[in-house]
């Protein structure tokens, strides 16, 4: 095959990938990568280095169990593990993409509250836009439509140049470990790792994965896209550190939300770091408010055993579109409710999300090596391996986040 | 009728979720594990029930007859007790083959994906009925949809608001598709319900041999329906791959206007052979109606109508590769 005709081919199977990988970057993960800058400076980059590889370790398997079975993780979980641990598995999955989506709509808000623009205009805007894309559109017009919604990251790229960096610090923090020995340090690490490696993305890039008929003559290529996901992934939670680490933690601001640190960018980096800061959070609130709810319509879906694709219609899958739609709606309209309790109810999605995190691991492992069901793809000794090391490390970082919560 | 109310039926059945995970003991008291597995053996239309894998963890560590487990507590109406073994020999160690060229009722059917024959996603099997024949069980029946999900989950009041779908045994056909071992084509599913405008566009999304099928799968009148309904191209295309018989009990059931558009696409010989099988008085119509514009109208032309087919006289270039496509699917 020449490189023009492989290029194609990548190209064609790009997209779970980056999409799983991108929207991992969403409101909450701009915020944590913002509050570890903006505290620590460049001396966690490292957590980043590792996450982004514990990200593209697990996100390869769930694209992997999605083109090797053709079905989403819930649907293989019931059938895996029995309808109890799979009816617990989902019933905690569409709780915690709720309460997710309700942080991105929240982004949404915050974000074009920054340029003037009300929530109570911005919101509806976007559930319509949203809602409007997955409902009418085809597979390939959604996935386009979301990637070009993702090209938006790069201005955190821009924003965090013009921070002007201390690239060799950047470099050192991201290369040597350190981790100062202070509470806040460890909880930062752990909503690090957490807010990398969510669950609603390794049930989305199975789905999504089985959704776009990939076969197995695709999984190098998949393998590809990703890597490059993840390391894209990567490489904003980067530059968003730097920015905040370059200006923020200089001056010693602490911030509480993404929309703070841009806002607190604009007399340090200037008005157009600040902008595009600001832009980036709006562009990953709305790229994460239209997958988390498909995330949701999938597993819900392949639990059922309904038919699932973004090509049928409403009529052929109403389960699907109507779940889309319920999550979309109910996240929207608490988002718009005035006094609503946002606070608690994104740290209850964050607990969640972290309680959710190691059985969902848990279970990919058990079917990544039944060779039952992944015939001669099932994960042999040295995947295997690393995949008990990337557990055991997010098993000792969600506990040490148990540990330090209770005390 | 392929799928009724569970509450309806007058056979006393046993689901296989209410078996597995319940302990064994042996007859003096000891108990060796748990139900893990309970294969049947493909014979007649009924799978018999076979063996029972027990062990603990998800390990199955020895087997048993099927016929050999007794409930241990008869009154125990839910059938939650333990089960015991029938006699003292009839546990034995596992074997690797131990389930092989068995369907294991628990790994290849219980929450199995129900796909209907276009291939789309139905439901998932949330219970699988088993019946007692003396010594012989069968797998009589499964059950789809959410009320046996939520009885499963325990949820059994939310459950009994809700009516049980259950599918016949016989109303289904496994089938080897990807990772999984087996599944289930509930051949009598949404197909039976659908418009025939609805069944001609299921017909054009499946292949030639898959289409042909569902054909067989319907009534007459609904597949006549769909043939009618279908572009001309793909009417054309059934015609050819139908044998003469079907063909034939199809057009019986067709409007003459219909029909003969799909006749004039046949060689003269397969077409004579068609209307040989056809009500007489039917057959005599569709004969005048095609000899009096049998010239004027070209059916292959709507399948080789384009292109470098423009030209091609009706039917005699492109249909011998027509019919030898059909005919090798239908060998396969």
């Amino acid at each position: 095959m020449s490189r023009r005709t492989r290029f194609a081919v990548l190209a064609a199977v790009a997209g779970p990938g980056l999409l799983a990988g991108l929207s991992d970057d969403d409101p909450a993960g701009i915020t944590t990568y913002s509050s570890l800058g903006a505290e620590y400076g460049y001396r966690l980059l490292w957590v980043l280095l590792l996450s982004t590889i514990a990200l593209a370790l697990f996100h390869d398997l769930g694209a992997r169990m999605g083109i090797v079975t053709g079905q989403g993780l819930a649907g293989l979980i019931r059938e895996t593990y029995g309808v109890r641990r799979g009816g617990a598995a989902l019933g905690l999955l569409v709780v915690a993409n709720t309460g997710t989506t309700c942080a991105e709509f929240a982004g949404i808000a915050a974000g074009f509250e920054l340029f003037g623009i009300s929530r109570y205009v911005s919101v509806p805007l976007a559930l319509i836009g949203v809602s409007y894309l997955v409902l009418r559109g085809t597979f390939h017009r959604v996935e386009r439509v979301l990637l070009a919604v993702s090209a938006v990251f790069v201005t955190y790229i821009l924003s965090g140049i013009l921070a002007h960096p201390d690239w060799s610090a950047a470099l050192r923090g991201t290369v040597v470990p350190s981790l100062p020995t202070s509470r806040q340090a460890v909880l930062l690490v752990t909503a690090t790792v957490g807010t990398t490696l969510a669950p609603w993305g390794l049930s989305f890039i199975q789905s999504y994965a089985a959704d776009k008929h990939l076969t197995v003559k695709d999984l190098r290529y998949e393998r590809v896209d990703v890597v490059v996901g993840s390391v894209l992934t990567g490489v904003i939670g980067f530059f968003v550190v730097i920015a905040c680490a370059a200006t923020l933690h200089k001056d010693g601001i602490t911030i509480r939300d993404a929309s703070d640190a841009a806002l607190a960018l604009k007399p340090l980096a200037g008005s157009m770091a600040s902008s595009l800061f600001a832009v980036g959070l709006i562009g990953a609130a709305v790229l994460a408010a239209s997958i988390l709810p498909l995330s949701t319509a999938y597993s819900v879906g392949e639990f059922a055993g309904r038919e699932t694709a973004l090509n049928d219609g409403p009529r052929e899958a109403p389960l699907f579109y109507g779940t889309y739609a319920t999550i979309a709606i109910i996240s929207a309209g608490i988002v718009l409710i005035p006094g609503a309790p946002l606070i608690p109810i994104l740290i209850l999605t964050q607990v969640l999300n972290a309680v959710l995190l190691v059985p969902l691991l848990g279970f990919m492992y058990g079917i990544s090596r039944n060779t039952d069901v992944m015939g001669q793809h099932a994960a042999g000794r040295v995947a295997r391996g690393a995949y008990l090391v990337g557990i055991a490390a997010i098993v000792v970082c969600i506990a040490a986040l148990a540990v330090l919560s209770l005390t | 009728m392929s799928r009724r109310s569970a509450r309806e039926s007058d056979v006393e059945l046993l689901g296989l979720s209410l078996l597995l995970g319940r302990h064994v003991r042996s007859l003096d008291g000891r108990r060796v594990g748990r139900v893990l597995e309970v294969t049947a053996i493909m014979a007649g239309p009924h799978p018999r029930l076979d063996r029972v894998g027990i062990g603990t963890h998800r390990v199955v560590s020895s087997v048993c007859a099927f016929g050999d487990l007794v409930d241990g507590d008869p009154s125990s109406a839910l059938g939650d007790g333990d089960l015991v073994l029938r006699t003292s020999d009839a546990l034995a160690e596992v074997t690797s083959d131990w389930a092989e060229g068995a369907l294991r009722l628990n790994r290849d059917v219980l929450d199995c994906q129900v796909i209907d024959l276009a291939g789309k996603r139905v439901a998932r099997v949330c219970e699988v009925f088993i019946e007692r024949a003396g010594r012989d069980s069968f797998v009589v029946g499964v059950e789809v949809g959410a009320a046996g999900v939520l009885r499963r989950l325990g949820l059994r009041r939310i459950a009994a608001l809700i009516a049980s779908e259950v599918v016949d045994w016989d109303e289904l056909s496994l089938t080897k598709r990807q990772a999984r071992t087996l599944q289930l084509a509930d051949a009598a599913s949404a197909v039976q319900r659908l418009e025939p405008a609805q069944l001609a566009t299921v017909l054009a999304h499946v292949p030639i041999e898959h289409a042909i099928e569902i054909l067989h799968t319907v009534v007459p009148a609904a597949a006549a329906g769909a043939l009618s309904a279908a572009h001309s191209s793909l009417g054309t295309r059934l015609m050819h791959a139908l044998p003469h018989r079907s063909a034939a009990t199809f057009v019986d059931h067709m409007h003459v206007d219909d029909a003969a558009p799909l006749l004039r696409s046949l060689p003269t010989h397969d077409r004579d052979a068609v209307l040989d099988s056809v009500r007489a008085a039917h057959a005599e119509t569709l004969r005048g109606l095609m000899g009096n514009d049998d010239s004027a109208h070209g059916s292959l032309e709507q399948v080789t109508g384009r292109g470098r087919f423009a030209g091609v006289k009706r039917g005699h270039a492109k249909i011998p590769q027509i019919r030898a496509r059909a005919t090798r699917t239908k060998v396969r």
